[in-house]
């Protein structure tokens, strides 16, 4: 089966419903995939044997998501482990370790600002297209089914932890760097792990990055959504 | 001490960063160093103690012993905190 993700033709077998349910609204009636992304029930099972904890389902939807966004590198664009959320045309991503509250403050986003809605809540794709980023909407959302298959034009990209009070700020580089390299995907390969410092490199100068502390609560939003926005 | 072999240094986001290329993929692993840093890392790429890294230093740059012995402790301390040394 040939889907089309992040506006590339890829290819998926799935053998499970969680990976098939999932991609469904990316099929496309395209011939020819420049991605490669089937995994075998032998990878699946690999995979299940070191975390017997993930059923054979989601083993194969991570291993698919995996050899997705390792590919996705050669075509300008990178996972970013973030919720994604859009409002007037441009995404908005944040993003931290899981359990830090990404996607309980685009709930919040949500509920406070009219016309908002999420694009990926865990794992969207950023691509650069002539010079401009864009957040995509991908199969691979997370717990949730939040995605959208849109592309949008990337309004920034904000770092979130808790806090008491809530602040936001534009991130220095040299501080936003390690926290996208935590949150993107990583692997053992040399080639591709220069490849990603160029690129992740390149997406913090040319991009708006915001750091943030909050609480979780409609004041964090409104703080957020009056900061990034144009 | 000695840095391990499988990390990778590149310049980046107006300094440099180390990022490691071994063991399990991981999100963990990467290491932002100034322009002094990235020198000691060159350095401990070579099994060298402290003192000698020192020397090292004080060669290279216009600075004096006590605070090249700051900056190598600094580094080292940072570096073993992230598990980085063999």
């Amino acid at each position: 089966m040939i889907y089309k993700i992040a506006g590339i033709p890829t290819e998926m077998k799935p053998l499970y419903p969680l990976l098939k349910y999932r991609c469904d609204k990316y099929l496309s009636d395209d011939s020819e995939a420049l991605i490669n992304a089937v995994c075998t029930e032998d990878e699946i099972a690999s995979l299940n044997s070191k975390h017997p904890e993930e059923s054979y389902e989601t083993c194969e939807y991570t291993l698919c998501a995996g050899k997705f966004y390792r590919a996705l590198l050669d075509y300008d664009g990178i996972a970013v482990h973030s919720s994604a959320v859009v409002v007037g045309e441009r995404a908005y991503l944040f993003s931290a370790d899981s359990g830090v509250g990404k996607s309980t403050h685009t709930s919040l986003w949500l509920k406070n600002i009219s016309g908002a809605y999420i694009l990926n809540d865990d794992r969207p794709a950023v691509i650069c297209r002539d010079g401009k980023y864009y957040a995509c909407g991908t199969p691979f959302s997370g717990k949730s089914d939040l995605s959208v298959n849109k592309t949008v034009l990337l309004g920034g990209i904000c770092f979130i932890s808790r806090g008491r009070e809530n602040s936001i700020s534009e991130a220095p580089r040299f501080k936003a760097f390690p926290e996208l390299m935590r949150q993107t995907q990583r692997c053992r390969d040399k080639l591709y792990t220069e490849k990603l410092i160029a690129y992740a490199d390149r997406l913090l100068s040319e991009n708006r990055i915001y750091e943030m502390k909050c609480r979780a609560d409609d004041e964090a939003a409104l703080l957020s959504y009056n900061f990034m926005r144009d | 001490m000695k840095i391990k072999s499988d990390f990778i240094l590149r310049s980046a986001a107006g300094g440099f960063t180390a990022v490691s290329v071994g063991g399990e993929d991981s999100f963990n692993g990467v290491v932002m160093l100034n322009k002094t840093g990235a020198f000691l890392w060159e350095c401990f790429q070579s099994d060298i103690t402290r003192d000698e890294a020192v020397k090292k230093l004080t060669d290279k740059y216009d600075i004096d012993e006590k605070t090249a012995y700051d900056d190598v402790t600094k580094f080292i301390d940072k570096l073993s905190a992230a598990k980085i040394f063999e």
